[in-house]
C-alpha cells in the first residue's frame, strides 16, 4: 500500500485489535451532523439556497477526497479500463460502494457510473432528494485526476430518491 | 496572518498535509507560475498560485478554493 500523505489519516496501522474501518452508522451520523452544522452557520431563511451551498460544500470535500485517493492509489495508470477496474477495488476495500461504469464516451466529455451500495444512501427512506453529494465529489475528483481536466458530476439516480443505485453523470470540461 | 502570505497558505494546508508533501506542492505552483518563493504576494500574483494549486486537485484544490473565495469577497 503506498504510504498515505494526508497527515490528518494518520498510521491507521497502530489500531491493532478494531482494525481500520468504523460502522457505516458512525459514517452516516458524521456526515449529516456536518451538513446540518454547515446549515446551522449558514442560518435561517433562504432554505433552498442555504442547502445547494451545504450540498456543495459537501461535494467539494468529496473532490478533495478523491483527488487524494487518486495520488495515493492510483498514479501511473493510463488506461482507462484499468484505472476503473483498480478504483473499483480500492471503493470496495474502504466500503464506499460498488463502482460500476454505464458508459463512457471520452471523446463528448460523458461518463456515466453507478455505485450500488452506496455508503451514504442505501437503506436509507425515500425522501424525494439526492442525497449523494460526497461521492459525486468523489468521483468528480478521481476523474479530474485520471483526465487532468476539470470534471463536473451531478447525481442522477439516488436510493434517498426511490432508485435502487446511485448514478452519476460527469462532464468532463474542457 | 494575511491571505497573501504564503505561511497562510501552507498553514491552511498543513490541516490536511504532511509538510514535506505540502512544500512540494507550493513550490510547484510557484514556480509554475514563474514567481520566486516569498512570503508576500500581490492580491494577482496569490490568485495565480492558487489557480495552479486548484489544478493540483484533493485537497491543495480545496484548501485554495477557501482562500481564493475569501479573496473575492474582501474585496
Amino acid at each position: 500500500m503506498p504510504e498515505f500523505k494526508i497527515s490528518v489519516v494518520g498510521d491507521v496501522s497502530k489500531r491493532v485489535i478494531l482494525g481500520p474501518t468504523v460502522g457505516i452508522e458512525l459514517f452516516r451520523i458524521l456526515r449529516f451532523s456536518m451538513e446540518n452544522l454547515i446549515l446551522a452557520q449558514l442560518g435561517m431563511g433562504k432554505e433552498e439556497e442555504n442547502q445547494a451551498k451545504a450540498n456543495e460544500n459537501i461535494y467539494l470535500v468529496g473532490k478533495a477526497v478523491g483527488g487524494e485517493l487518486g495520488k495515493a492509489f492510483l498514479s501511473g495508470i493510463d488506461d482507462l479500463n484499468e484505472y476503473v477496474t483498480k478504483l473499483r477495488e480500492i471503493l470496495i476495500n474502504l466500503k464506499v460502494g460498488i463502482l460500476k461504469v454505464v458508459s463512457a464516451d471520452l471523446e463528448k466529455g460523458k461518463i456515466v457510473v453507478d455505485i450500488e451500495e452506496c455508503v451514504t444512501c442505501v437503506g436509507t427512506p425515500n425522501i424525494g432528494m439526492h442525497i449523494c453529494y460526497f461521492e459525486g465529489g468523489l468521483v468528480a475528483g478521481i476523474l479530474k485526476f485520471f483526465l487532468k481536466k476539470e470534471v463536473a458530476v451531478v447525481e442522477v439516480k439516488c436510493c434517498a430518491n426511490g432508485d435502487n443505485v446511485c448514478e452519476f453523470e460527469a462532464t468532463v470540461k474542457e | 496572518m494575511d491571505l497573501c502570505e504564503l505561511s497562510f497558505v501552507k498553514k491552511k494546508l498543513g490541516r490536511f498535509l504532511r509538510n514535506d508533501v505540502l512544500e512540494g506542492v507550493i513550490k510547484q505552483a510557484i514556480s509554475e507560475c514563474g514567481l520566486i518563493e516569498k512570503n508576500d504576494y500581490s492580491v494577482e500574483e496569490m490568485h495565480k498560485i492558487l489557480e495552479r494549486m486548484i489544478g493540483f486537485g484533493g485537497f491543495c484544490e480545496l484548501v485554495a478554493r477557501n482562500i481564493k473565495a475569501r479573496l473575492i469577497l474582501r474585496k
